[in-house]
């Protein structure tokens, strides 16, 4: 099988012609109001939806940061914690903000992953 | 003198929150969409539907695509759409069948050569076109979608062969089968098209 360049090379002349023909018979309308209203009004609505999933995402955050003196945290010689089984938690200079880091990372790529937004194959 | 913002650099302004980008974005990308889709459905009217569709699903997830893989996107959205509606419509592919509006009563037939006119009948580039497409219509749409792709839209085989999911070779040889059967079917209006010693 020839090249792509080659294929091109060897029927110049025709795919010209071919594409003289095409745009001499198709005209591209401009773009009407009522279109560009439409996908304006629905890409707005879409960064409405993202906006609600941070809002959701900050609240959480917040909750956890409220809730932080309630969660059992690790010190030297007590038992292994329920958080996670993250092999950070296994170093004993765990502090509490390392811990809470953790935390916020974790909740960061739930609400990041595709479990939130649907990945674009799903709009094809 | 300031340059003008690229694809890349207006994706971004519009993720950043400025509405007007996804505008610049939307014109820049209608030529080569739009005559992608009006290659494939052969009606403007149509063309202009799908391409509405197109955009309106590409908005739900534009904030995460890559903007090098912006216009390759949308034309896999865009070929979806098209066999979605050829599925809905079941068309019928009948030369008889009327193209729907914009050409009154005209059928595919209509713009098939006419074995009692000779070429120098032929009212020029726009009616070749039109009968470049009717005799498109009647391609497998594979086939069909590669040589919109290439001749409509100016999209590179390689582009091509990443939307269609195939090789290159896939590509060209569907682009080979096309032009074949373009040969057969408007042998006649080839002669227009090129001068004699330089046809395939």
């Amino acid at each position: 099988m020839k090249t792509p360049e080659a294929f091109e090379q060897d029927t110049a002349d025709e795919l010209d012609a071919l594409r003289r023909a095409l745009d001499a018979s198709a005209t591209v309308p401009a773009l009407n109001n009522l279109t560009r209203e439409r996908i304006r009004h629905a890409a707005l609505g879409a960064r409405r939806r993202r906006q609600r999933h941070r809002l959701a995402l900050a609240a959480s955050v917040a909750l956890l940061l409220g809730s932080l003196p309630l969660l059992t945290l690790r010190g030297p010689g007590t038992p292994q914690l329920a958080f996670h089984d993250h092999p950070l938690l296994q170093d004993p200079l765990l502090t509490e903000l390392d811990l809470l880091g953790l935390q916020v990372h974790e909740l960061t790529r739930f609400f990041d992953s595709d479990t939130l937004y649907p990945a674009p194959e799903e709009f094809l | 003198m300031t340059e003008e913002p690229s694809l890349e650099d207006d994706l971004h302004t519009w993720r950043r929150g400025d509405p007007e980008a996804l505008a610049r974005i939307v014109e820049r990308t209608r030529k080569p969409l739009y005559r992608f889709i009006l290659g494939m459905v052969g009606d403007p009217h149509t063309a202009d539907d799908v391409f509405q569709d197109v955009w309106l699903r590409a908005v739900k997830g534009l904030h995460r695509y890559k903007s090098h893989k912006l216009l390759s996107w949308l034309f896999r959205i865009a070929r979806n759409r098209v066999i979605d509606l050829s599925r809905k419509r079941k068309p019928d592919l009948s030369l008889q069948h009327p193209l729907g509006s914009g050409d009154n009563d005209a059928t595919l037939e209509t713009f098939l050569p006419d074995k009692a006119r000779t070429p120098a009948h032929e009212a020029g580039d726009r009616e070749l076109g039109l009968r470049i497409r009717a005799a498109l219509a009647t391609l497998p749409p594979e086939q069909r979608e590669v040589f919109a792709l290439r001749m409509e839209a100016g999209v590179p085989f390689k582009t091509i062969a990443e939307i269609q999911r195939v090789s290159i070779n896939t590509a060209l040889g569907r682009m080979h089968y096309a032009l074949k059967h373009l040969r057969e079917t408007l042998a006649e209006d080839y002669q227009l098209l090129l001068p004699p010693g330089r046809r395939p």
